[in-house]
């Protein structure tokens, strides 16, 4: 009876101990990842972190975040691209698609009715997937997506005011869009500088988004 | 009891993180190159890392026992295996297979090019298409600069691989584009009646295309037009040649679209500034308003209807070629009316159609008169000089019916069948005479496409026709394959038989040109009627290989031609000809930075015995040699494209064809090769906000071109004097042509669509 009783404790505790000792390694492997995330700089960088983060969302796969993160560093590959001024390749367009793929997977796993926060910064990433789809083709898809991508920023926006990325990316339009079309440095570097403004500010919870801050400095920098 | 527990506890805890195996190895592609950056782990768990530059991995593992190990890379096929971790793993070699479906479907490209918007890398795209320089906004011209075409300058049309230019036909939507441009005038190229930017998929053809079209004999232009725009705009433009005004509607439910464009273009005040060789008395003047309607009527329906209404008067003249004191004018003036209705949608799940009718009306009066220094009227009663007064109205009508069904089985099976209707009347009147020719054809076809691997798709078609002219039918069947390699190359195959009704027209025409009149109409249309279909029969075979943003494609051919219309002694289909050839393609999008550019060799061995010819002659719009290179630069901060075209070929032969009046024959009098055709074509677009306050931003264009910029001499061939003393050289009627505009946008960014809309 006793004996039975004592093999059925250490069962659940092993099963518990198990599963703590998972999450919290699933935790710590996040954290881990997502501290390289600001110093990901070349694509070849992106492309492990983000296959790190796929590796996590196998194994986590009711949790938005290594999916989000998983897709952030493939839309940033596009980002990476258009910065260093380079020609896009065939593999531009399978990383795209990787991120789309990623990101509607990330969107499907929140509650889009209470989870502003999150649905805030899946749109911000949503539109970087589509402006990378313009790098890729700009004659072609400029038109298409254009649109598109811009709308995804203001709805980002209009989700959760304070979201930094959204207006880091709105900043980002303003200083790539020519200044002909629109485009508006002065006032690109007054959304980067409020954008670093709401990062100091921001409390995410563990493991949610913060980065930007290496981004919107690195436009800074150009000035 | 509690020692054991805490006994049991602590040694599970320890074995749960102590026991960590260790697996490594190196990925490598099929070529045995490492694969770098490619995700190696243990499936179901984040265990795992990514390869090194060198293609190694190492990591560790806690899972157990039977395990899956993935392999992924993006372009690659996910790699699985099974393996046992209960033991450490070292030097496995992985090797994984390039992803046939990121390269897409095998798609059978012998003959063909396509443009549309769902191609990737180093495809044609339609903006590829419409932004080539000099294209006049006729995406026929754009399509001069694809291997398998001549640089034909003194007329419109494609001449593709030996073929006339009503050789190849055009196609909206399914259904037959009868006039794709303006009404010929003699030694002028004539502007197209659509717009290019209406199509978002572009499909050439230089032979072997598919069963659900017909009548092309040497080649086919099939274009698909555009869907709902994205959204509502309008569009204000001019220049000293053109006027332009439009607007596009899209409904707030997104679900219907309506617009009309007007055009107005008239080249008075630009010849008065540039002379033009021949003095224009009229025009070149042209007046188009179009407009649209389309309508997605389900998830899968779309319904669009197209009609177009144009009007030309053009009116020149120039110096007789038979007497050096006389001249002669010529005028063009006629309407046309083009409508087309598209209508698709999916049955059921896997059944689909295609609906498309198209009707077309014109009337066109062509008036030749001779005149004397003062340019007055005169009338001589000697010949050649008593056929040069005349005047003809050539009256049209035509109508097409095509239904299209597809039943799809299974992911790899596609099976189109379905059936056309084709009437069409032309009324001639030639002075007194008038002669109407009616056909009411129908066809049927069916054409299945096999996917039988990844590597390999297979499509077997046949058609079969009948004309109610001829009362005549035939039978064309065609197949052609795909087989890829892994390396992303692919060869194509295609075999294909292709019948044309001979053109009236075309006939009639060829007669006056040689001997000024059809003496007798009746008979002649008699032997017109007991004319059977010409054919061509294709072997065509390429090779592609798409790397990345580069595409390479070399394509060899042998067209035999049967039953080409003779004019001699009577008509008859006594006429044979052949073409062959070799030619080259190289798109590249990544050896300079910025730089699109595509480079074309066209090899064409052809000839042909057929209409007047007494004997198998290479073809007046036929030359060996023919080359071009297209670069296109697009200088995204400062919003300007650059394009720029140069095409080279070699001269082409000319004849002086005539009847001996012993003989009754056709004689060659004399013959020779024009000079090497040299042409550099440039356009700069420069885009911009001319208003940026405002808040609905327009989309401006200031677009500039230079055709010809280095003005060569091109000469075309020789129109000769019907005594043979006499040659004048068909060339352009000016060195250069240039074309300032500007184009302002309001709603939709449609940059890119303007740049060589409206030149």
């Amino acid at each position: 009876m006793k004996k039975t009783r004592i093999k059925l404790i250490a069962g659940t505790m092993l099963i518990c101990s198990a599963m703590f000792g998972q999450e919290s390694n699933y935790t710590k492997q996040m954290m881990t990842e997502i501290a390289k995330l600001d110093s990901a700089k070349t694509i070849n960088d992106c492309q492990v972190l983000g296959n790190d983060f796929a590796r996590l969302s196998g194994a986590n796969k009711k949790d938005w975040l290594p999916f989000y993160y998983a897709a952030f560093c493939n839309a940033k590959i596009g980002f990476i691209h258009f910065a260093r001024n380079e020609k896009a390749s065939d593999k531009m367009e399978l990383f795209n698609e990787l991120c789309e793929t990623q990101i509607n997977t990330a969107l499907s796993l929140i509650d889009t009715v209470n989870q502003k926060k999150e649905l805030s910064e899946i749109y911000g990433v949503m539109s970087m997937m589509y402006r990378t789809k313009i790098f890729i083709s700009p004659m072609t898809n400029g038109k298409k997506y254009g649109p598109t991508a811009n709308l995804y920023i203001v709805k980002a926006k209009m989700t959760d005011s304070t979201n930094a990325r959204a207006t880091y990316l709105d900043g980002w339009l303003k200083y790539y869009t020519p200044k002909l079309w629109g485009g508006d440095q002065k006032k690109a570097k007054l959304l980067l500088d409020k954008a670093l403004q709401q990062l100091s500010n921001e409390h995410p919870k563990p493991l949610y988004p913060h980065w930007g801050k290496a981004e919107c400095e690195e436009i800074l920098k150009l000035y | 009891m509690r020692f054991s527990f805490f006994f049991i506890s602590i040694s599970i805890f320890g074995l749960h993180l102590s026991a960590q195996t260790s697996i490594s190895g190196i990925v490598l592609d099929k070529s045995h190159h490492p694969v770098s950056y490619a995700s190696v782990y243990i499936d179901g768990t984040a265990d795992g890392t990514s390869t090194d530059s060198l293609g190694q991995f190492k990591f560790t593992t806690s899972a157990k026992g039977r395990q899956v190990l993935n392999v992924f890379c993006v372009g690659f096929e996910k790699y699985t295996r099974q393996i046992n971790t209960d033991s450490p793993i070292t030097g496995l070699t992985i090797e994984i297979q390039v992803d046939q479906t990121s390269l897409g479907e095998v798609v059978i490209s012998a003959g063909s090019f396509e443009a549309n918007d769902k191609t990737k890398g180093a495809n044609m795209t339609p903006i590829d298409v419409v932004t080539t320089a000099g294209n006049n906004g006729d995406i026929a011209n754009a399509l001069k600069s694809l291997p398998g075409t001549q640089q034909i300058g003194e007329q419109e049309g494609l001449f593709v691989r030996g073929g006339a230019g009503d050789e190849t036909k055009q196609y909206v939507d399914g259904t037959v584009l009868k006039s794709p441009n303006f009404p010929s005038v003699p030694g002028l190229m004539q502007p197209a009646y659509l717009s290019p930017f209406l199509f978002k998929g572009i499909n050439f053809s230089s032979g072997g295309y598919s069963a659900l079209y017909g009548d092309g004999m040497s080649g086919a232009l099939i274009l698909e037009s555009v869907d709902l725009p994205d959204q509502s705009s309008s569009i204000i433009g001019g220049s000293p040649i053109v006027g332009t005004a439009g607007f596009q509607h899209l409904t707030d439910n997104k679900k219907c679209s309506y617009g009309i464009n007007t055009r107005y273009v008239n080249y008075n005040a630009y010849s008065q500034v540039i002379p033009q060789k021949p003095d224009f008395f009229k025009g070149p003047e042209y007046i188009t308003v179009d407009g649209n309607f389309r309508i997605k009527t389900s998830n899968t329906g779309m319904l669009k209807f197209y009609v177009n209404t144009s009007y030309n008067n053009t009116g020149m003249i120039n110096p007789a070629v038979d007497s050096s004191n006389l001249k002669t004018s010529f005028q063009s003036q006629g309407i046309n009316i083009y409508d087309v209705l598209s209508y698709r949608e999916a049955l059921a799940e896997t059944w689909k159609v295609d609906l498309g009718l198209t009707f077309n009306y014109s009337n066109e009066q062509y008036t030749n008169k001779l005149l004397n220094e003062n340019n007055e009227q005169v009338s001589l009663p000697e010949f050649p000089f008593n056929t040069l007064n005349n005047s003809t109205t050539v009256q049209s009508d035509f109508v097409n019916f095509k239904t299209v069904f597809s039943k799809y089985i299974g992911n790899n099976v596609t099976i189109r069948f379905g059936g056309e209707y084709k009437y069409s009347s032309d009324n001639y009147k030639y002075g007194d005479s008038n002669t109407v020719i009616t056909d009411n054809s129908t066809a049927g076809f069916i054409e299945g496409n096999f996917k039988l691997s990844s590597h390999l798709a297979v499509n077997v078609g046949a058609r079969v026709e009948n004309t109610s002219l001829f009362n005549r039918s035939n039978a064309a069947p065609r197949v052609s394959l795909a087989y890829r390699f892994d390396n992303a190359g692919q060869i194509n195959i295609a075999y294909g038989k292709f019948y044309q009704v001979p053109e009236y027209g075309t006939i009639y025409s060829s007669i006056i040109q040689n001997e000024g009149v059809i003496t007798n109409t009746g008979n002649f249309l008699n032997q017109f009627k007991y004319l059977n279909y010409s054919s061509a029969t294709h072997y065509i075979i390429n090779y592609t290989k798409k790397v990345n943003e580069r595409f390479f494609r070399v394509e060899g051919y042998y067209k035999q031609y049967d039953d080409l219309v003779r004019t001699y002694p009577y008509l008859n289909n006594g006429g044979t000809g052949y073409a062959r050839g070799v030619e080259l393609f190289w798109k590249d999008k990544k050896t300079f930075k910025n730089i699109d550019y595509w480079i074309t060799y066209t090899y064409l061995e052809t000839k042909r015995e057929y209409l007047d010819y007494p004997s198998l002659l290479q073809p007046i719009f036929s030359t060996p040699h023919t080359a071009s290179l297209v670069v296109k630069r697009y200088f995204e901060k400062l919003n300007i494209s650059f394009n720029a075209a140069y095409y080279f070929a070699t001269g082409r032969p000319y004849y002086d064809i005539r009847t001996n009046s012993a003989s009754g024959q056709p004689e060659i009098y004399a013959q020779g090769s024009t000079i090497a055709y040299n042409g550099l074509n440039v356009s700069i677009a420069y885009m911009a906000s001319l208003f940026k306050k405002k808040r609905n931003k327009d989309f401006s264009i200031i677009f500039f071109s230079i055709n010809n910029v280095f003005g060569n001499e091109q000469v075309f061939g020789y129109n000769y004097s019907y005594d043979g003393l006499n040659k004048v050289p068909i060339t352009l009627p000016a060195p250069r042509t240039f074309f300032i505009g500007l184009f302002i946008n309001f709603g939709l960014n449609r940059t890119d669509d303007f740049i060589n809309q409206n030149l």
